[in-house]
């Protein structure tokens, strides 16, 4: 029965990968991610880890990907405009990605061996409770820090792209326009 | 997990999507015929008794009707985009509890589908996805009024979500756990709107927003933008809008009643049996107040929705927080 699941989530989830890469529509390669989320998210609900699975829609799928298809459907790339770039890159570019994705094959049959040496199920990872524990005791100095962190990128952010002269207002015309 | 289990499980599936689907069909008769009362109008009253019948006539006339496809429409898309829409908003009613558990043929039976610990994030996961149905099928239709409403609903189910997510944090922080169970057995002495009477306004208003209803519901505002992201749809296809939109108004208002007015529980003794009763008369008279707002409000402008949403509900969600926690930490001392 898990199994059965696990081999349905994760062939879902290679599909949308697969699809994020080939797809020639940018929309459909951005829906190929959320379904990439998707799928990941039910998996961490199989593992026993709800908070995670809910925070990875909430987050990813629901937050992030909805900005990512704000753009695109705003500068509207519907197909890929030139020929040029649709070919196998030649040279240097292919030698490179593909050891680089040997590399990552590589570290990641290493990571799961070692995953599967260590006794699961033991020890709850993903209960809320656990996470808060962790979040507010054990790590609650790193934890402020990126909290700070994450603060200043969105003031920096808004600093550098706010057009000079124009204040709030501005920005608002700028909805109106939209 | 036995054939019992199975069952059970089945059997509730079965039984929430049938009341989920019949509610959704009578709330949108309730709302032409309180509407149309708050307008000194008549309202639909020819197809059955009082026009009881009327939800069977328009699904009938609905589903008969041809489905239009525009020629410049991206055509995959288009057609599934009113299903993004519905999926999370019936998906939603599999965790809400509606009541204790019950005992049926010698079986316990709790009356949820299931009680997952982190209930409330769900339901708001969910509503995020939801985005994607407005939205796709917005983009899909390639007609820029639809695109207009896609893109302004979704910036406004972005904005107002956030509002929402702080006042749950309030709640979580009042009865510690995520379980929409365990938020209602917290309630069992004090319901939380006496605790939390900021909070539940700011969660209506966001919530009024959430589901694109007046004075929110500039996405489909018919003066400028026709009918918004579902202008070009027609038949089934756009009573599935129509749907989702109503099944939505059920789940904020059933999450409403489960965090702020004590679910199914009452002052008074009450059989088990009667919780699934008093739960849905509690969202009856929220769903009301919802309709009763749509009939006296008129809508707001783009700019004042967003500095509204941002500017003020925002701090004071904010503020909502800080004052439950110091309270929660003083209490906790003394």
């Amino acid at each position: 029965m898990a199994l059965v699941g696990f081999l349905l989530l994760a062939g879902a989830a290679i599909a949308g990968a697969l699809g994020v890469v080939l797809q020639r529509n940018a929309l459909y390669g951005a829906l190929s991610l959320v379904g990439v989320f998707v799928a990941t998210a039910v998996l961490y609900l199989m593992l026993s880890a709800p908070f995670l699975a809910v925070l990875q829609l909430i987050v990813y799928a629901g937050a992030i990907m909805v900005l990512f298809i704000f753009v695109i459907m705003l500068i509207s790339v519907r197909y890929e405009e030139s020929g040029e770039s649709a070919g196998v890159p030649g040279g240097t570019k292919r030698y490179t990605a593909m050891g680089l994705a040997a590399v990552l094959v590589i570290l990641f049959s290493i990571l799961s061996f070692k995953m599967a040496l260590t006794p699961s199920g033991t020890r709850s990872l993903g209960g809320i409770t656990e996470l808060g524990l962790a979040l507010y005791q054990k790590y609650m100095f790193p934890f402020e820090v990126a909290s700070i962190l994450l603060l200043v990128a969105i003031v920096g952010a808004l600093s550098i792209t706010r057009r000079h002269g124009r204040g709030l207002e501005g920005n608002v015309a700028m909805e109106k326009e939209v | 997990m036995t054939l019992g289990w199975w069952i059970e499980i089945a059997v509730k599936v079965v039984l929430v999507f049938f009341v989920v689907l019949t509610g959704v069909a009578y709330i949108s008769f309730a709302e032409r015929r309180i509407l149309a009362h708050i307008q000194s109008r008549i309202g639909p009253n020819r197809v059955g008794p009082q026009g009881l019948l009327q939800p069977a006539a328009d699904a009938l006339k609905l589903m008969t009707k041809e489905t239009i496809l525009p020629e410049a429409a991206d055509k995959i898309l288009f057609l599934f985009g009113p299903v993004f829409a519905l999926v999370p908003a019936i998906l939603a009613f599999s965790v809400i509890p509606f009541g204790e558990s019950i005992t049926l043929f010698g079986r316990e039976i709790a009356l949820h589908v299931t009680d997952v610990n982190v209930a409330v994030l769900f339901i708001l996961a969910l509503s995020s996805i939801g985005v994607y149905g407005i939205f796709l099928s917005a983009w899909a239709s390639n007609n820029k009024y639809s695109l207009v409403g896609g893109l302004r609903s979704s910036a406004q189910m972005i904005s107002y979500e956030l509002t929402m997510g702080l006042v749950i944090v309030a709640v979580v922080m009042l009865s510690g756990s995520f379980s929409l169970v365990e938020i209602v057995h917290a309630q069992a002495k004090v319901p939380f709107i006496l605790y939390q009477p900021i909070g539940f306004v700011l969660f209506m208003i966001g919530a009024l927003a959430e589901i694109n209803r007046t004075p929110f519901d500039l996405p489909e505002a018919e003066t400028e933008l026709v009918a918004g992201f579902h202008t070009e749809y027609s038949g089934m296809r756009f009573a599935i809008f129509a749907l989702s939109e109503y099944a939505n108004l059920m789940t904020v208002t059933s999450l409403a009643t489960l965090m702020f007015l004590g679910g199914w529980l009452v002052p008074w003794p009450s059989p088990a049996w009667m919780a699934p009763i008093w739960f849905t008369l509690k969202v009856f008279v929220l769903i009301f107040f919802m309709m009763w707002t749509r009939g006296t409000l008129p809508r707001f402008r783009f700019d004042q929705l967003m500095l509204f949403g941002w500017k003020v509900l925002l701090p004071l969600a904010l503020a909502n927080i800080v004052i439950t926690g110091l309270v929660l930490a003083l209490l906790e001392r003394s």
